[in-house]
């Protein structure tokens, strides 16, 4: 296995299949092609799940007509929007980073959604009798009381999201840890798929203690 | 600030009904605190107390009937009306200078700073400023809610039961604190409480409220003077009246 970690990570003279991933050690730049699926489109979920979930939390007709959506769509297996990504964005990135945006988002939502819906009223009602415009509420109260719940949902979501970045590789992608790993099944390189695993494993623990750590200043608070 | 200088008036609730679905709360409150007396509200538990409070600080509105401060009938929450509520009022993820800093800076106070260290100060939290709530004793917690809203300067103070989730000494210290503060801040008062000791040692005057649907029984003068603490609990005329008051709380 450590031999077969050091053909993936360093290569052993370029073993390849016609049209198939080059096993040329480029590890790298396989590793890189998944990272940056995986945050470009995290970063859109977020941008996208964090505004989505505050609105959904925030009114009450919004939550109950967008709530069973969600939960509707949430469970839907990530594979299943497999083939619509593909009919949607053909083969290649946009599929590919469009199932990750899918599996990180709904969490993101869900979670924003449930912790502004559980802001104490008692703070609001303090922020106002404090002078707090109402346009102020949502950035001054809902967001920083909600931001453990949020954060939360967040690691889930970038987790979700990592797990996505395989079957985003499905879509005739042809780099990546994923692809690589489809690539390595094909040639019968069973060490070569297991070192692919460890390495989503890793970088998927990385991803979250990375999370953790940056945010932990901001939630500190919540924690007794 | 000025706000003061134009807002001395009298509170009052006129009629005030309010139901929850069929659950009927108030039933035809009248009720009036001249400026800067402490009015005492003493009802049983469950009555309506926490309700009429929500009321007079605009945060909900009444069935039928009004509340008026001044000659401006209250349409909302105003930082000129704010209400500290048993438990924490206070942001938890904000230190002490920042939540006292908070009404300030809300209502553009050109330098909430120097406000928050005076309050500090005025409330025994000097030391605190960097805490977060959390960290803060009942007590001191309580007072922090207290000295938040009093940032703003506030014509008007609404209290619900606030410092009933305190052991009994701690209560009495709380209590002496209050009175001092006041005196030298003075402010309208709504101190809402079930505690008959509470509300003569604190009360200028003592409304007595009936069970749900509630109703007010009684309004009496509390003849006591502006030096009140511990030793008055001893006087036979507090020991007194306090039985008095709390039979006909029982009987109601
Ligand atoms: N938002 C609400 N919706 C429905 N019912 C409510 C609501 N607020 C209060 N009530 C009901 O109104 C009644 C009075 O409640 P309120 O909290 O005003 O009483 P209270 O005198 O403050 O009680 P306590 O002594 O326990 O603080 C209770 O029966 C309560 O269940
Ligand atoms: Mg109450």
């Amino acid at each position: 296995m450590a031999e077969a970690g050091w053909d993936f990570f360093f290569g052993q003279g370029g073993a390849s299949l016609p049209g198939v991933v080059r096993f040329d050690g480029a590890a790298g730049r396989h590793i890189a092609a998944s990272v940056s699926r995986w945050l470009s489109a995290f970063g859109l979920a977020v941008g996208i799940g964090v505004p989505l979930g505050l609105a959904l939390g925030l009114s009450r007709r919004g939550a109950d007509l967008l709530d069973p959506l969600v939960q509707g769509l949430r469970s839907i297996p990530i594979t299943a929007w497999l083939p619509i990504s593909l009919v949607w964005f053909g083969l290649g990135e946009g599929a590919a980073r469009y199932l990750v945006f899918i599996g990180a988002v709904f969490p993101i939502v869900i979670a924003t959604a449930d912790s502004a819906a559980r802001v104490p009223r008692h703070l609001v009602d303090a922020a106002l009798m404090l002078g707090t415009p109402v346009r102020a509420l949502a950035r001054r109260v809902y967001v920083p009381a909600a931001l453990p719940g949020i954060v939360t949902g967040l690691r889930l979501g970038l987790t979700l999201g990592w797990m996505s970045v395989i079957v985003g590789e499905l879509a005739g992608q042809q780099s990546g840890v994923g692809a690589m790993m489809f690539a390595a099944r094909a040639v019968g390189r069973l060490d070569h798929i297991i070192v692919g695993m460890a390495t989503f494993a890793v970088i998927g623990l990385i991803g979250d203690v990375a999370l953790r750590a940056a945010s932990r200043r901001f939630v500190a608070w919540s924690d007794g | 600030m000025s706000l003061r200088a134009t807002s001395s008036g009298t509170l009052s609730v006129h009629g005030l009904h309010k139901s929850y679905g069929a659950v009927h709360v108030l039933d035809g409150i009248d009720l009036a605190a001249a400026a800067d007396e402490v009015l005492a509200v003493l009802g049983p538990s469950g009555c309506g107390k926490s309700t009429l409070l929500r009321l007079v600080a605009g945060l909900e509105a009444p069935d039928a009937g009004r509340v008026t401060f001044g000659d401006q009938v209250v349409a909302g929450p105003s930082p000129r009306r704010p209400m500290v509520v048993q438990g924490a009022t206070l942001f938890p993820w904000l230190s002490l200078h920042d939540n006292l800093a908070w009404g300030p800076k809300a209502t553009g106070h050109p330098d909430p700073s120097a406000v928050v260290v005076d309050l500090l100060e005025a409330t025994g939290l000097a030391g605190f400023a960097d805490t977060r709530p959390g960290q803060l004793s009942g007590g001191m917690r309580q007072r922090a809610a207290i000295a938040q809203v009093l940032a703003n300067r506030p014509p008007v103070l609404l209290l619900d039961e606030p410092f009933g989730a305190l052991d009994a000494q701690t209560r009495l210290r709380m209590h002496e604190w209050l009175r001092g503060l006041l005196g030298e801040r003075p402010a309208t008062v709504v101190l809402v409480t079930h505690d008959v000791e509470e509300a003569l040692l604190l009360g200028d005057r003592l409304a007595l409220l009936s069970p749900r649907p509630c109703r007010v029984l009684d309004v009496l003068d509390v003849p006591f003077g502006a030096e009140r603490g511990r030793a008055t609990l001893s006087d036979p005329a507090f020991v007194a009246l306090k039985a008095d008051v709390l039979e006909r709380v029982l009987s109601s």
